[in-house]
């Protein structure tokens, strides 16, 4: 992505710039200045050994040495000097200017603070040493890289598989393998080595035939840059070589872990590296449950307490909104009540399970999972904005998993790899369940895509996209970002560069830059397969060619009949698309992974095989990660299937973790780890280490049984306290980490919404299949549509990335980029503006009106009846009283209006006012409501 | 050379400003600490200048976690800056479409001298659409150099010709891609994907806004129509919500959900705010610590007061005859563009932090008739902008905003040909190995003319500046340092620079 081709001679310039405006050079300025000049010309030549090494035994050693090797940085072997790290080489002898070695010592970045810092004297030794020409006995500097076929490969990939590779062999040509170029294709051989000139290869390229400047944008790809073609030209002359040792390791996974220099033991004793603890609930007398216990035990160290129960009403709202996302009905409020009042403990479980067996938890839970998984309607990045037409399938299978509760280990093995646990391929029928674990694994790819076009789909652009998957899985799944160590090795926690590319070799069978599939079906270039499948289940399939046949047959009796053309047309319009499975599935023959040095796609370096992040391994109690292809003769590499395995190992220190807090998150407003997206070293530390334990190995215990997770946290008194915040809690702990009261909570987009249409009764329960359409009004509003004046549920509107429904961004539905793993909450005045002028919310405030005066006639009961529907609760006398005040001069003030408008009716007069004024007053009144905080938040 | 803030702790005193100023940590945050969290950015003693800024102590806040972003209350209220920045506000004038330097701001004779030559081959793999790709094209239009500092400007810019005084010319920029989409991206955000916070949504989250009337951040869109990805020009990405643009249309009402969309007296929503009001009270008074009540309470009473000044904001009434003339307002074609600038003008002068504009239809992508459309790109925009600026300095304003021009990327310096291959017809192509950039007012060196390009104007040669570069510049000018700003994001300090090096400007800077 980086503009390399004209940037690489202001290298200097830039370099000096950059001295000249950073602090962090500052360093290097004082030393060029009082030292540099001196040494560099007074001093006898340095010593290597005499003088150098002593140096970087004493600093660098430890980091860089035979034992670790820090960003793959080993200074303790003559080899390892001149090789250089994890981005290539550090010292260009002679140019301290140009050695990154120097550099990150001038700026102080090296050694890192803590670590023993170099004196002034001895960082103007190493600088006067390169500077000398960074003489070591034994090392020549100038001998360069030898170009093996893995130099090669990397260009060949780039510029020419896209025609000559997996999909498509124009001329018969495969440029994948030394052998298949020696083979050639129609031409002749490709190359004849150590005769560049007589190779077709270098003879096309150079006539600049190749590629074709008329294909370029249409099947994304770029020329051969100068460079490129001499490290081509060197590797022919110097008789093709092929890298034996790098072709054995190709493909083998990495099976020990426990020797590695790049990842220490201590780094692997990080608290969220080491394995889920098993725990005893502390013994606290007063505590009702276990995780009461847990929370107590804080309590009684930091003198505070449970706060008192919240009432029925506020429970039955709290649980409800907690787990449908939508308010109760007054008549479920009522019974919950009476049952309250006899037997508190039976009827609050007896609500928990009545609410875990409802169809609405799953759209609740479902959508906390698709804000993990960046689900998106639409492909993004360019104006076109495509849409996804078979991505709802994913939303469904998330929404019937969690109604299901499917089990957490089975749900994420699906995700990660469902198109390896069957041969869907040969199989004679596709069941329901084949096909769920084929829809499944859209998870992988939800992210902006903007590769279904040329002029986005290149190798930068298709990178971008896997990077997203690969952050998708590692943020939702093990709580860590991995892709800061794409360009280099993470800074604060102990992923090497190396393992990113190990993670990405993973998936590369699936998402392979160099053999892209276009993610829409909508014109694919020639030769180039998309991303869809056609394994719906059996039933689905028959039933669409069922159809589809029958409207055959209709229109050939209308053309014997010899019909009008239109009839004929109108008929042919009823025809159904082709149902299709947006998916990921192994493809075999992955192109091998190389390491991009610094990121970038133009310089790669070693290559790397699948592996997980060795921080999490090589102890005696790691999870396993073994790739075992389906069978000896299938191309599937079984790779993913690997790594599902992995994640959900009961041995795998994060998986468990991190959904127990995440459900922890979503009961009690804070996670015990409050970083949900982040349980690495620059994240919070756990407020309960113990409880999390626990509860991560209740959850393995329970068969990863999510409405087991909410059975046991809402069951306890923690969760059913009261919100109200006092001057203690202020003092001591306003930020609730500890738990001693309920947080008040702010309905969250999509409720607030569903709540809307509930009280208005507008909500139509239908649920799954394609997204409901949006609609872009003149003054560029987006709005849903409805059907027969009924609207389905948020998580059922078409989320299209460039049209998000107004009232849900507004109110903090994020964009997902990739994917959203915490939202933010706001509150601003386009909130306000939204809830007090949008023309749809105040027609359902009259549709809220509405229900509540065809039912109650007096003043009082319409306050009451209002309280009801958007509370669920009594107002109190007094409130009452104020109500009923508040409307009639509502009503007062409405019939002076309508009356000054316009002659009035005889029958009214001010003290009785219309039938006009007392609805429309009514409206009003239930506006205000909707308005307010109380409907707003949740105690 | 400016920036002495900035510079002089850097290369003097490194050690003593250390030890100074690490005394003035924030509670709750031990050196130890600090340090693992200053790692990251290439420095530890950077990190110090900021300190006092609300940026930081967001980050630092809590004792054993780091940052947790979604766990704070985010408001608009006014931030203290890094440093003293010359600039209060931003107007950035966007130029759909990609402007052409070659025949604007950056004449080249070899144009005219290898006019009709081929050039196509040694570029092949920099050309959008290869198939319709033309010879050596000079441009139509005659350049003359203007003003006390002699900046060259071609003949289709008679108005900003009269204050090139005022502006500093970037002749050496150049973009990451040559698509539309992901170009637009890059400028406004520095990603060239969507879901990034743009340039406007960084500098109100750090540095909030002076009126709390009025939204922090405008956007001034085309009523014709929406510019290439849409409204995601303006987005907050994963910032809160609260720093995304607020469109201000130049059609009333100027926001969404501004005025009822249903009829009512004004009595009536007047008793029903009482009433809602009394309800909130109610409610308020059971839970007395809740302070995120009040800034939901705080949010309905801004929302009625910007009822009342996003309409007077933009109530052109005001102005005299004088000025709208100035801006070209009432004729055509500077209408429409006049009256956004004009709205703009009002907006910086009424506090508010950026202010971006657009225009529809990509009226700068020039893909053919050049000579024809690219006059008319600039008769639409160019007396608006020229007013715009001799308006900010009459009023004492332009030295307290900064006013950028530039579109996504530059073009190229073949010509394009139209589906009949006629020259006279010709345009030229997306090129993003040159383009060329402008700022004015706010600290900027009025006169400058920095960078160059080869002698074809392919490519930015001499003092190269990226987009990053360029928005770094920006951030300077009001005060904020680009490393600074930044957001905790999965373990990640998220920056507008992101992980790119970036230089300010130094040499166009007053």
């Amino acid at each position: 992505m980086k503009p390399v081709q004209y940037q690489s001679c202001f290298h200097g310039l830039l370099w000096f710039r950059r001295l000249l405006w950073f602090r962090f050079l500052l360093g290097a300025a004082i030393l060029l200045t009082m030292f540099g000049p001196v040494l560099a010309s007074g001093a006898d030549t340095l010593d290597f050994a005499k003088d150098i090494r002593p140096v970087l035994q004493e600093k660098c050693f430890r980091c860089h040495g035979n034992r670790v090797q820090k960003g793959e940085l080993n200074l303790q072997s003559l080899d390892g000097i001149l090789r250089g790290g994890e981005s290539g080489r550090i010292i260009s002898a002679g140019k301290p200017g140009e050695s990154d070695f120097i550099e990150k010592i001038a700026s102080g970045e090296m050694p890192p603070k803590g670590e023993g810092e170099l004196s002034e004297s001895e960082k103007a030794l190493l600088h006067s040493w390169v500077k000398q020409g960074a003489t070591i006995p034994g090392v020549d500097w100038k001998k360069g890289e030898a170009v093996t076929e893995h130099t090669v490969n990397p260009i060949l990939l780039l510029r020419c598989a896209t025609c000559h590779g997996r999909q498509i062999k124009r001329g018969d040509l495969d440029v994948r393998s030394v052998a298949s170029l020696l083979k050639g294709g129609k031409s002749g051989p490709a190359i004849v080595p150590g005769d560049p000139a007589a190779s077709l290869l270098l003879k096309r390229i150079v006539a600049e035939e190749m590629p074709p400047r008329s294909d370029l944008a249409k099947y994304s790809v770029k020329p051969m840059a100068a460079n490129e073609l001499e490290v081509l030209r060197q590797w022919i002359s110097a008789g093709a070589p092929e890298s034996a040792t790098a072709v054995a390791t190709k493909n083998e996974p990495i099976n020990s872990y426990k020797e590695d220099p790049l990842v220490t033991s201590e780094d692997r004793s990080f608290w969220s590296f080491r394995p889920v603890q098993s725990v005893t609930v502390p013994e606290i007398s007063s505590a009702d449950t276990a995780i009461d216990a847990f929370v107590a035990r804080r309590h009684n160290e930091l003198g505070l307490g449970f706060s008192t129960s919240a009432n029925a009403v506020q429970l039955i709202r709290r649980a409800h909104f907690d787990l449908l996302g939508l308010p109760p009905k007054p008549s479920d409020v009522r019974q919950f009540e009476l049952e309250f009042e006899r037997h508190p403990e039976l009827a609050w479980t007896n609500l928990i399970e009545r609410l875990l067996a409802s169809p609405r938890y799953g759209e609740r839970w479902g959508q906390y999972w698709l804000d993990l998984a960046g689900y998106s309607d639409s492909e993004g990045v360019q104006h076109a904005d495509p849409i996804r037409p078979h991505v709802y399938r994913y939303r469904d299978y998330v929404i019937r998993a969690f109604n299901d509760d499917k089990p957490y280990n089975r749900f994420l093995l699906e995700q990660l790899a469902g198109d390896e646990l069957t041969d869907y391929e040969n199989a004679e029928t596709i069941s329901s369940e084949v096909s769920a674990n084929l829809v499944a694994t859209a998870f992988l790819k939800l992210s902006p895509d903007g590769t279904f076009a040329g002029i986005t789909g290149f190798v930068p652009d298709r990178l971008e996209a896997i990077d997203d998957s690969l952050e998708v899985f590692s943020s939702a799944v093990i709580g860590l970002t991995v892709r800061c160590a794409r360009c280099h090795s993470h800074k604060f926690d102990p992923i090497p560069q190396r393992d990113y590319y190990r993670l990405k070799a993973v998936f590369k069978s699936a998402l392979d830059e160099h053999d892209w599939l276009h993610p829409v079906s909508q014109s694919p270039p020639a030769g180039i397969g998309i991303r869809q499948l056609p394994y719906v289940t059996t039933q689905e399939r028959e039933s669409w060619e069922r159809h589809n046949s029958e409207i055959d047959q209709q229109v050939a009796k209308l053309k014997e009949s010899k019909a009008a053309e239109d009839a004929i047309k109108k008929v042919e319009s009823q025809r159904r698309p082709q149902p299709l499975i947006r998916a990921l599935w192994d493809r075999g023959e992955p192109s091998p992974t190389y390491i991009l040095r610094r990121g970038s796609y133009l310089t790669p370096g070693r290559i790397v095989s699948p592996g997980v992040p060795s921080a999490l391994m090589g102890g005696d109690n790691s999870p396993a990660f073994k790739i075992e292809a389906p069978s000896a003769e299938s191309k599937k590499t079984g790779r993913r299937l690997a790594l599902a395995r992995w994640a959900i190992d009961p041995r795998n220190p994060l998986t468990a973790r991190v959904m127990a807090n995440r459900i922890w998150k979503h009961h009690f407003g804070r996670g015990l780890v409050s970083t949900l997206d982040d349980f690495g070293k620059a994240g919070a530390k756990p407020t309960h280490p113990e409880l999390l334990d626990w509860l991560a190995s209740e959850f393995v215990r329970s068969g990863w049984s999510v409405k087991q997770m909410h059975r046991l946290m809402m069951t306890s008194t923690a969760y059913r306290q009261s919100s109200k915040m006092t001057a203690e809690h202020r003092k001591l702990d306003s930020e609730n980490k500890w738990f001693a009261r309920m947080p008040l909570r702010k309905l969250d987009a999509e409720s607030l919404r569903d709540t809307l249409l509930t009280v208005a009764d507008r909500l139509s329960h239908t649920p799954f299949g394609p997204a409901d359409e949006v609609q872009v009004a003149a003054d560029g509003l987006i709005t849903s549509a409805n059907r027969d004046g009924a609207w389905r549920r948020s998580i059922y509107v078409l989320k299209r990335r460039t049209q998000p429904l107004t009232i849900l961004a507004s109110f903090d539905r994020p964009r997902m980029s990739p994917n959203c793993i915490s939202r933010p909450e706001s509150t601003v005045a386009t909130q306000a503006l939204h809830l007090m002028n949008n023309k749809t919310v105040y027609e359902l405030a009259e549709a809220f009106a509405a229900r509540v005066a065809t039912k109650e006639s007096s003043l009082n009961s319409k306050v009451r009846s209002v309280y009801r529907l958007a509370l669920s609760r009594q107002p109190t006398e007094m409130e009452e009283a104020i109500g009923v005040s508040q409307l009639s001069r509502l009503e007062k003030l409405w019939n002076k209006e309508l009356q000054s408008k316009k002659s009035q009716p005889a029958e009214a007069s001010p003290e009785s006012p219309s039938m006009e004024a007392t609805s429309r007053a009514l409206v009003n009144y239930c506006h205000a409501f909707i308005n307010s905080a109380a409907f707003l938040y949740v105690d | 050379m400016s920036g002495p803030d900035f510079k002089r702790g850097d290369f003097e005193h490194s050690d003593s400003k250390h030890r100074e100023l690490s005394s003035m940590k924030p509670a709750g945050i031990s050196r130890r600490q600090l340090f693992q969290r200053t790692s990251d950015g290439l420095l530890g003693a950077a990190m110090y200048s900021l300190m006092g800024s609300a940026a930081w102590n967001a980050a630092a806040a809590g004792e054993d976690a780091a940052p947790q972003e979604s766990d704070r209350a985010f408001d608009l209220a006014p931030k203290p800056a890094h440093f003293p920045g010359r600039a209060k506000s931003v107007i950035q004038l966007f130029m759909n479409g990609g402007p052409s330097q070659m025949d604007l701001f950056d004449p080249k004779e070899e144009l005219e001298k290898n006019h009709g030559k081929s050039y196509f081959k040694k570029i092949a793999g920099e050309v959008e659409n290869p198939q319709s790709a033309g010879a050596i094209m000079r441009c139509p239009y005659k350049f003359a150099q203007h003003g006390e500092c002699g900046m060259w400007v071609s003949d289709v810019l008679p108005h900003l010709s009269n204050c090139v005084d005022d502006i500093a010319l970037i002749r050496s920029m150049h973009a990451p891609n040559l698509t539309h989409e992901p170009a637009l991206y890059k400028v406004h955000s520095g990603q060239m994907l969507p879901g990034f916070p743009t340039l406007g949504a960084w500098v109100t989250y750090a540095l909030g806004s002076e009126n709390q009337n009025l939204p922090a951040y405008v956007v001034l869109d085309d009523p014709r129509g929406l510019p290439i990805n849409r409204t995601q020009n303006w987005q907050a990405g994963f910032l809160p919500p609260l720093y995304q643009g607020t469109r201000f249309r130049t059609q009333d009402p100027p926001v969404f959900n501004l005025r009822r969309g249903f009829e009512e007296p004004n009595s009536i929503t007047e008793l029903e705010r009482e009433i809602r009001a009394s309800l909130d009270e109610q409610h308020r008074e059971k839970r007395p610590f809740e302070q995120r009540l009040d800034a939901r309470i705080a949010s309905y009473q801004l929302a009625a007061r910007m009822q009342l000044s996003a309409s007077e904001a933009l109530d052109l009434k005001q102005e005299t005859n004088e000025t709208l003339e100035l801006y070209g307002i009432g004729k055509e074609p500077t209408d429409s563009y006049g009256k956004r600038c004009l709205y703009a003008r009002r907006l910086v002068e009424r506090g508010v932090r950026f202010v971006q504009l657009f225009i529809d239809g990509q009226i700068f992508d020039t893909h053919t008739k050049l000579q024809v459309d690219l006059k008319k790109a600039c008769d639409r925009t160019d007396q608006p902008i020229a007013g715009l600026l001799k308006d900010l300095k009459q009023r004492g304003l332009l030295d307290s905003t900064l006013v950028v021009w530039g579109g996504e990327f530059g073009r190229l310096p073949i010509a394009q040909l139209p589906g009949d291959k006629s020259v006279a017809n010709a345009g030229r192509d997306h090129n993003k190995n040159a383009m060329v950039t402008w700022m004015a007012g706010g600290g900027v060196r009025g006169g400058t003319t920095f960078g160059g390009t080869d002698e074809l104007g392919m490519a930015a040669v001499e003092n190269r500046v990226s987009i990053e570069d360029w928005h770094a510049t920006i951030l300077h000018q009001l005060g904020l340092h680009h490393e600074n700003v930044f957001y905790p994001r999965n373990g990640l300090k998220e920056r507008l620079t992101g992980v790119a090096e970036a230089q300010v400007i130094k040499e166009i800077l007053v």
